[in-house]
């Protein structure tokens, strides 16, 4: 929310703030799979042309909280 | 529930051979105070001032401030859960001791080094511009500097600290327990006339969840990751709220504001007159996931609605801009249930006031009340006498910052100042545009 009101053109949206692309609450394997998933989506989203600010969603799912 | 808060005005403090309270003038008798506080074996010494406004005195490792205060009728005793057991407070009636406050300046060696969690202190000047910005440059303040044992913990630093700050101010409040004159005031939100605007106060605070204590306790019961909570606005009064005293820095906030909060008062003698006060949602801050700050900010308006509430003020603690979000999607939902909201807070701003004062807005947060700005920065003259510490020694105002020598000339910003940063509207600031 804070970078989209920022201006940034290509937000990922991350976890949780103290560890925006992780979840220390995960066993280490599936949290190395999690961090792999937001680093893709991040990769895709410098490859996408844009026009206007779009914000992209990894495949994830993290423990709330 | 009413509460009968009966205020006993202090214009002088002396030492004597006793403790005692008589037309203003609060005799202490200093050994007395001290063998309270030295019977804590976790503090291995103790020392008391006399800090009189005007004095060009400088106090440091200043942890908490507190107003001395005792319940002398009703259920529980002032603070809770800390000097006495878990029963409900806001009722009967309690003694306050006003135009003075009992400064604890502590120090211990800690074992968090870095990070939110580390303790922290501040600095008061009884003199110049920092005794103009705070509140606690007018009051006559008691100074009790503690040097806690080597080894304690975190937490064990903070019940020590508390501990012995609480029980001398209830010691001095002690008083004037016989005494039945005093200017009375009650307290209460019963019904009123129907027709008068509901309001609800929207007390929202930081707390951590991976700290010692999480800054802000509620009965003595440090509050972590938790949804609001519905209370009665005279709580606040007898001390249910309380703090983390590791934590002494003035971005944060003080047992005497939140016993003398602005806001509440305030709220209190209109209620019946211009609105209805329906009381206060507790609301705890600093969700780190969007999803518990989009939970959090639904359930207090959720729960403001359910009060029938039409009207809401809401505040904050803590320059931190993951509270900041949580707060203003609560204004927003808020607005979204049709409540009209007010949100007063300080600002950021940059030092000449030309940054932006909020890393994140929303559109409803269109009725805000600024008290001024937390990045001004003070020039502290030099003083002539020191409290807190000895002769030549430096002090560290934030776990990894350089150490400064208090007996020099300083330049520092609010956060470093004991209550400059006005969060709940009581404070001596204002804010111009220019």
């Amino acid at each position: 929310m804070v970078a989209i009101q920022l201006g940034a053109s290509r937000v990922v949206t991350g976890t949780k703030i103290p560890n925006p692309c992780g979840d220390v609450n995960l066993p280490p394997a599936d949290d190395r799979e999690l961090r792999r998933e937001i680093v893709k989506c991040a990769l895709e989203a410098l490859q996408t042309n844009l026009n206007s600010a779009r914000t992209f969603i990894p495949k994830i799912n993290f423990t709330s909280g | 529930m009413n509460l009968e808060l009966a205020t006993y005005p202090v214009t002088k403090v002396q030492w004597s051979d006793r403790t005692a309270y008589r037309d203003g003038h609060l005799q202490i008798d200093k050994q007395e105070l001290l063998s309270i506080v030295l019977d804590d074996k976790k503090i291995v010494s103790a020392d008391l001032d006399i800090a009189l406004p005007g004095e060009e005195t400088r106090i440091v490792n200043v942890r908490d401030v507190v107003e001395p205060r005792i319940k002398v009728a009703g259920s529980g005793c002032v603070f809770p859960g800390i000097l006495g057991p878990v029963d409900a407070v806001g009722n009967g009636r309690t003694h306050r001791l006003s135009g003075m406050a009992v400064v604890v300046s502590a120090t211990y060696r800690p074992t968090i080094l870095s990070g939110t969690a580390a303790g922290n202190s501040s600095i008061i000047d009884m003199w110049g511009p920092l005794a103009r910005a705070t509140p606690f440059g007018s009051t006559i303040n008691v100074v009790l500097t503690i040097k806690l044992l080597d080894g304690v913990t975190e937490l064990e630093a903070h019940a020590a600290i508390q501990l012995a700050e609480f029980k001398v101010a209830r010691r001095l409040a002690e008083t004037t327990r016989e005494l039945a004159t005093g200017e009375t005031e009650v307290f209460g939100i019963g019904d009123v006339d129907p027709s008068l605007p509901r309001v609800v106060y929207i007390d929202s605070f930081l707390t951590n969840w991976h700290a010692p204590h999480s800054l802000v306790a509620y009965y003595g019961l440090p509050i972590r990751e938790s949804l609001p909570t519905y209370i009665h606005p005279n709580e606040y009064l007898d001390g249910a709220l309380t703090k983390d005293t590791r934590i002494g820095s003035g971005e944060y906030t003080y047992t005497w504001e939140w016993l003398n909060k602005g806001i509440v008062y305030r709220l209190l003698r209109e209620h019946g007159k211009r609105v209805n006060f329906l009381g206060v949602i507790l609301q705890r801050t600093r969700f780190e996931a969007e999803h518990g700050k989009q939970v959090t900010a639904l359930c207090a308006a959720q729960m403001a609605k359910l009060l029938k509430a039409e009207g809401a003020i809401v505040t904050r603690t803590v320059m931190s801009g993951a509270n900041l979000v949580d707060v203003m999607l609560t204004v927003q939902a808020c607005e979204q249930k049709g409540l009209k909201t007010v949100f007063l807070t300080p600002e950021w701003g940059g030092r000449d006031g030309t940054e932006p004062p909020f890393v994140f807005t929303v559109p409803e947060a269109d009725a805000i009340v600024s008290t001024g700005s937390t990045d001004r920065e003070y020039r502290l003259p030099v003083p002539k006498k020191l409290i807190g510490i000895n002769k030549g020694e430096l002090v560290q105002l934030y776990a990894g910052d350089q150490w400064l020598s208090p007996a020099d000339e300083l330049t520092l910003d609010d956060t470093c100042l004991t209550g400059t940063t006005d969060w709940w509207g009581a404070g001596k600031y204002t804010r111009v545009q220019y």
